[in-house]
Formats: structure tokens, sequence, C-alpha cells
């Protein structure tokens, strides 16, 4: 029964999910309650801990009765476990924390969260809240990055436009030296590709300079960066702009550019499991994300983009908003974030990469 | 208790309470139909946007090289993200029922009888523990590898629907609100309207002198009609009652002034007379005239009585009170060497005031004592028959010539040709008697050439005093 159920989440999502993250990563770590009545709060979630850890230790001063138990779980891996859990009838997590918008928004569709209503929900803008569910707090764009040191000329590049152009006139000069998300095994990569060829059919061109380009296809914002960083990459497309605006800070080589034509926006999406052992204290943990000093966290230390516009500061949706050259196009929640999920659409779209991929 | 409390609710809470009866019966069978008619209307206007969903994906549903290929648009999905957020599912399968991409387990329609249908089925399940509309499309694809039906269903959670539903049942409800309030103010000063005239009819009996028994002409709606009917009628009444009872004051003063006055004549008399045997003589007038006196204003009571108010009807023996009534009388019958007897059946029970009745027999045979000539036979006898019982009087002696048979009943009236013993009230008092009793009395010729009254007394069940002299 509960393989039988399991089984299309395990198809749909499957082969991504497979090899996406190799090494699954199931970090638990504990912070024990400061105080009474010691009360668990379990949360499967995405997020490094060393970005959303001063986020945890705030809100364990506010709420010193409450242990946390964090989880650090790729993101298919916690839509399997809460729905294989609550399936079975086994302890899950009380609150869980993914960038795969998507897959929170299957989670939700599915049945496996719960809602919640409060005045710090109540004030989110309608986009970012779906049936008192899933609630997005933070506002990340997709941005490009290139090496300032090593070609500053690439400061011109700001759009998909350009960008292509550049590959195809520069083809030699750019070749493997340009990088971006291998949408096969990346969640986000995946939707942020996704999203870019429902948004513009102009995407395949860009697809196939990429191919033509000899793109390096990587799994992690991160390891974007560091290609950059290094030089091994002279410019890397759709990385997530938390990673680069923290990176930046510290390596003034690192340029980002936010797209002109139109930029992504996408946030992370906080549920509360349907079979949550302690929906109060999650309900808590989403109000202190945000909060006005839970957002200032996020814009702070975390550099995760704070999505309430009354926070001021670099890693903000209000001064993205500010500065922004073009339209800030955020990740809609709802069914249609489930199109892409669909096995044969994912089949398709994947085939149609490797085609693009291979310049055809 | 509570029917003495009903009894005396105020017409205004009966009206208010009978309507509040009849809205609610109204409003919930109205809230009842418009709860369906508005899910019809609202799934009639959001499967339009199922089937195009649906429709979307259909036109992407292909055979390619080995197999169905489903490119489900984006478009198709993204369309059903409406203001409630409802929760989407959706399934592609094959000619063959299995499912090609979607979710697994979505409920299929019903069959139907016969042949599949050609259109959209729209369908209400449940799903993932939430009641879903679902509509299942079928659509017809070919290739070289498979040619034949596929079935695409779009699911999509009732929040909006639902919302709709409700939000329609919220007006129509708020309408009725309005419709009950406007008709409860309406009913509630409707009534102090409608019973103005009674209001004004209250102040005018109010105004009205004690002794003005004038029947009420107001004029008032026709529900009041009858009311003021009764009263009218008992005015009338009163009027009658009143008028009697002055005609007997002035009879009585105008009856008892003669006699009076002759015995003051006798006494005066006497009281000149000087002879003891003279003033003996004298005397024994006056006490004559004294006794004549004394058993006229008996009568006169006794007809007021009669006429008056005061009742004690009970159940009584009429047979037993006969012959009581033959024994009061024996001794005057006897020195008149008349046969006083009584011949009938021994039991006859009915309803009556006893004083009455026996005031009625004690005239009737005192009457035929009077008028019959020594020697006579008087029978007095009570006949029980079905639904009445008659009481009979039949003397030998002279009787009533039928042209006075009539008029021997009104008071004061004595015929010219018989000796005047009496006082012209025997009969009157016995009229009223048996009007009071619903009697009726008839004078005939009795078979040994004499009078035979007869009274007829109704016998139902219960019988009380009748309606001409009630509350007299």
């Amino acid at each position: 029964m509960t393989i039988a159920r399991l089984f299309p989440y395990v198809f749909v999502a499957g082969a991504f999910l497979m090899s996406w993250s190799p090494a699954a990563k199931a970090e638990l770590t504990r912070f024990q309650a400061l105080g009474p009545p010691a009360e668990t709060l379990v949360i499967y979630s995405s997020t490094d801990l060393d970005r959303i850890g001063p986020l945890v230790s705030a809100f364990q001063e506010k709420f010193p009765g409450i242990a946390i138990d964090y989880h650090e779980l790729n993101t298919l891996d916690i839509l399997q476990r809460v729905v294989g859990e609550i399936d079975a009838g086994t302890a899950t997590a009380d609150l869980t924390l993914s960038s795969a918008m998507d897959l929170q928004i299957k989670l939700v569709n599915d049945g496996y969260g719960q809602p919640y209503f409060s005045g710090e929900t109540e004030a989110l803008p309608d986009w970012a809240n779906w049936r008192n569910e899933a609630f997005g707090f933070t506002y990340e764009p997709a941005v490009i990055i290139y090496n300032r040191a090593l070609a500053p000329e690439l400061e011109r590049v700001v759009s998909r436009f350009e960008l292509a152009k550049m590959l195809s006139e520069r083809s030699l000069g750019m070749r493997n030296r340009v990088a971006t998300y291998d949408p096969e095994y990346s969640g986000l990569g995946y939707l942020f590709a996704t999203q870019d060829a429902a948004r513009s059919e102009d995407f395949w061109y860009l697809a196939r300079s990429l191919g033509d380009s000899g793109v390096q296809l990587m799994r992690t914002s991160s390891s974007m960066i560091d290609k950059v960083a290094s030089g091994d990459a002279l410019i890397a497309y759709n990385v997530l702009g938390s990673y680069a605006l923290a990176r930046a800070r510290e390596n003034p080589d690192l340029g980002i550019t936010i797209p002109h034509d139109y930029c992504l926006v996408m946030s992370r999406i906080a549920v509360i499991a349907k079979a949550a052992r302690n929906p109060k204290a999650a309900g808590q943990f989403i109000d202190f994300l945000l909060s006005q000093e839970g957002q200032e966290l996020i814009a702070g230390p975390a550099f995760l983009y704070a999505i309430r516009t009354d926070i001021s500061g670099e890693a903000t949706a209000k001064n993205l908003q500010d500065t922004a050259n073009g339209p800030l196009i955020p990740i809609r929640f709802g069914p249609g974030l489930l199109v892409y999920l669909d096995r044969m659409k994912r089949a398709d779209f994947l085939s149609r990469w490797q085609r693009a991929m291979e310049g055809k | 208790m509570s029917a003495r409390l009903a009894s005396t609710w105020s017409i205004r809470w009966r009206v208010m309470a009978w309507l509040f009866v009849a809205m609610a019966l109204v409003f919930s069978a109205n809230l009842l139909s418009s709860y369906y008619s508005n899910i019809e209307a609202a799934d009639t206007a959001y499967d339009r946007l199922l089937l195009a969903s649906a429709s979307a994906i259909a036109e992407r549903t292909v055979v390619r090289g080995d197999g169905l290929h489903v490119d489900i648009p984006y478009v198709a999905l993204d369309m059903l993200a409406s203001t409630a957020q409802d929760r989407v599912f959706y399934a592609v399968s094959g000619p063959d029922g299995k499912v090609v991409t979607g979710y697994d387990d979505l409920p299929l329609p019903e069959p139907s009888d016969g042949a599949a249908p050609q259109g959209p089925v729209f369908y209400n399940s449940v799903f993932k523990q939430a009641s879903v509309r679902i509509v299942a499309l079928r659509s017809f694809v070919s290739g070289r590898s498979l040619s034949g039906y596929v079935t695409i269903q779009v699911a999509q959670t009732r929040g909006e629907r639902d919302g709709l539903t409700y939000s329609l049942l919220r007006q129509s409800a708020l309408w009725m609100l309005i419709i009950a309030i406007t008709g409860a103010i309406a009913a509630w000063f409707g009534v102090s309207i409608g019973l103005r005239p009674l209001v004004r009819l209250r102040e005018a009996l109010g105004r009205r002198s004690p002794d003005d028994v004038r029947p009420v002409l107001h004029d008032v709606p026709n529900e009041f009609k009858p009311l003021v009917g009764a009263i009218n009628g008992m005015l009338y009444r009163l009027d009658g009652g009143l008028s009697s009872m002055r005609n007997f004051i002035s009879d009585a003063s105008h009856q008892l002034k003669t006699p009076l006055a002759s015995l003051q004549a006798q006494s005066e008399m006497a009281l000149r007379e000087t002879d003891p045997d003279d003033v003996r003589k004298a005397l024994i007038k006056v006490n004559s005239s004294a006794k004549r006196t004394s058993r006229l204003a008996q009568q006169l009571l006794s007809h007021a009585r009669a006429t008056g108010v005061s009742e004690a009807f009970a159940e009584l023996n009429l047979v037993q009170l006969v012959r009581e009534t033959i024994e009061i009388l024996l001794p005057r019958s006897i020195a008149k060497n008349i046969d006083l007897g009584y011949e009938g059946d021994e039991r006859a029970s009915m309803f009556g005031d006893r004083a009455l009745i026996g005031e009625l027999i004690l005239n009737l045979a005192d009457n035929a004592i009077k008028y019959s000539p020594a020697g006579s036979i008087i029978t007095v006898g009570v006949r029980v028959e079905e639904g009445t019982t008659r009481l009979i009087i039949e003397d030998d002696g002279p009787g009533i010539r039928e042209q006075d048979r009539h008029s021997v009943f009104d008071r004061f009236v004595r015929l010219q040709n018989v000796p005047a013993e009496g006082c012209g009230l025997g009969l009157a008092i016995v009229r009223e008697i048996a009007n009071r009793h619903g009697a009726t009395v008839t004078l005939d010729d009795a078979q040994e050439g004499g009078l035979r009254v007869e009274v007829v007394f109704p016998t139902h069940e219960n019988q009380g005093p009748t309606h001409e002299n009630q509350g007299a």
C-alpha cells in the first residue's frame, strides 16, 4: 500500500532524484531547548545550516522552550520522506522548508500540508501564499555572474539574447568557459530552465548557444560560483542570486547581473506537514521567519533576500525591485508548477534540452 | 397551564407566531432549493474551465513512435489557479485503461449504461481526502502503433465552487432576512391598525350612560360583525329585562293599589262599626281582602322570579314534584269536593329549576280547582316519550273558548264570563316558566269537555336554560 502510493512520486521526479543528489545528505542537527518546557520542533529543510543557523538561534532565544531537530535534506528527499511517513503513519516533520517550489506545491496539492493563519501570513503578498499552506519567505533572483577581473566586458551582457549572441560571436573564446545549472540533476536548475522555457521560445536559442559553447553543467549554485571565481568559467547563467551576493561581498571579482529582459525570482517555501506533532511550534517558526526580526536576519547574515518589502538592505525584495532594470518575475505558486513535474513532460523537456546541448 | 397562556396571548403575538412559522417553512424550503440550484450554477460556470483544461491536454495527446505521448500544456493546469486556490489533479489513460501520465488512482466516472459517452462527463468524487469535481473527456487518437480512445481526466477541489455557492446562498438568505424583518414590522403595526375599529368601538361603548341600551351601529370590519351582533343581541335582551322589570313595578303598584285601597276602606268601615257583630263581619271582609292581596303579591313575585335572573337548574323527578304539589292542593280540592288525582308514568327525569317547575304545576292545578265546579274530576299526568316529557292537566270544567286561548297567557287578563277569583297572573307565570325550560304550553279541549293543558318539555341531555331567557 505504502509503496504503491509512494510509487508515483518516486516516478514523477524519479530520474532527477535518483542521481541528482548522489550523496543524499541526511544530516540531523539538534538544537537543545534553552529552558522548559522543552518541546521539540522537527524541521526538514534544504537550506544549508550555515545560512539559516542564525535564524534558528534567534528563534530559540524567543522561544527557549523549543528544541529543534534540523534535518538537512535535499528537496526530493523532503517530499518523499514526508509523503512516505504520513502514509505509513510514522513520525514526520512538523515543518518543511524547501527551495524546490514545485515539489512543495505538489506536497500541498496532494494533501500533505495543513493550513495556518496568522497576522504574518495574512501580510504576505497573495502570490507568495498558496491555500494558506505554502508560504514563501525569501525572494531570490536568478542572476548572471561573471568574472570581473578576467572579462570585465561581460558586464554588457544584460539579457538572455545578448548572452546567446555573445556566445555565438565569441564561440572560440568562450569555449568551455560558460556554466549553468544541469536541469537533469538539479531540481532548482530544472525549475529555472522550465520557467524560462514557459516564458519564451528564445530560451531554446540560448540553450543551443550554450550547447555550442560546450557549457559546463553544474549541480549547485555554489559550484558555478566556484568555477567563475577561479576563472574556470567566465560567465554563469541562472545562478541563485542569494549565493552569488554572499560570495561577491568577499570576492570583488565576482560581477552580478540582474537580466534586463526579465529576472526570475524564486521563494523558499515553508509548509506545515499534515501530520505534524507540534504544529503550534511550526506556526511560531513560520511567524518568526516572516516577522520583522526574522526577515532582517534573512536579509542580513543569511543573504537569502527578505520577501517583506518593509525591510531595507542589500539582500531584500525592496532593494531588488528598486535596482532591477527589467521586470522581476516571481515564480507563481499554484498548480502550474505541477506541469513540469509530469513524467512525460519532464522526459520531453530533458530530451529537448539534450538535443539543444548537442547544438541541434 | 400552557393552553391558558396561549389563549391569553395577544393577537399581535399570535400573528407574529404564525408569521414566524410560515416564514420559517418557506425560508427553509427556499434555502434548500437555492442551495441545490446554486451548486448547479457554480458547477455550470466552473465545469467549462475544467473542460477547457482537459481539452488543452487532449489536443497535446498524440500517438508518437511506439506509444502515446502527452505534452501537458503549462496553461492547462495554470488556468485552474483559482482565487480559492483549489488543488488540481489530472490523469491521461490510454485505450487499454492504463494511466500514461498523471495521478494513477483518480476515480473514474460511474460506468453508464450502454455505449461509452462521446461528450465530456462531469462528476463528483473524493480524491486524497478532498471532495473534487472531475471531468472525464474521451478523445480519439490514431497512429502507426495504436489507435483508439484515450481518457483525459482533470479534477479540481470544490473550494471556489463552494465559495460561489455559499456567497449566492448568503445573498438569498440576506434577502429573505430583509423580507422577514419587513413582514414582522408590517404585522406588528398592521395588527394595531387592524384593531383600530375595535378601539373606537370600545371608546364608544365606554362613553355610554349606564341605561343606554341602544344597539351599536358603528361600522366595523367584517370580522367584528358577529361580535357586534352578539353585543347588540345582549343589549336587546338587557333592554327586555329592564322593561319587564319596569312593567312589573308599574303593574305591581297598579294591581296592588286597588285591593289595598279597598282594604283600607273596609278597615275604616270596620272601625266605624260599633256593633260587635258588624265589626266581626267587616273584619271577615278585611281578612278575606288581605288574603287575596297577599296571594296577589305572592303571584307577582313569582312572576317576577320567573322572568328574573336567578336559576338553579338541576336534574329532578317531575312525577315526584307533581305528587308533592297535589298533596299541597289536596285540602282545597277536598273542600270543594273535587277529585284531584294522578295518572301517568312512575318516573320522569328532567332538567329544570325545581322551585319554578313546582310553581308551574301549582298554578295549573290551582287554576283547574279554581275554575272547576264542585264535584269535578281533575287529572294530572306525566308521560315520558321519545325526546319529550309531557305534563298534562285535564278537568271537566267549563274550558276556555278557542278565541280566548291565546290571550289568557297575558298578564292580568281575566275572562269576562268566569267568576273573578284569580288575579290574572297564573298562566302568564306558567308561560314564563315554560319558556325558560324550552317547553311549550298548549290549551285544548279535554275528552270530558273541560280544559286540557299540556306542557311539553324537551329532554335532551344536559338541557340547560333556553337562549331566549338567558342573561335577562
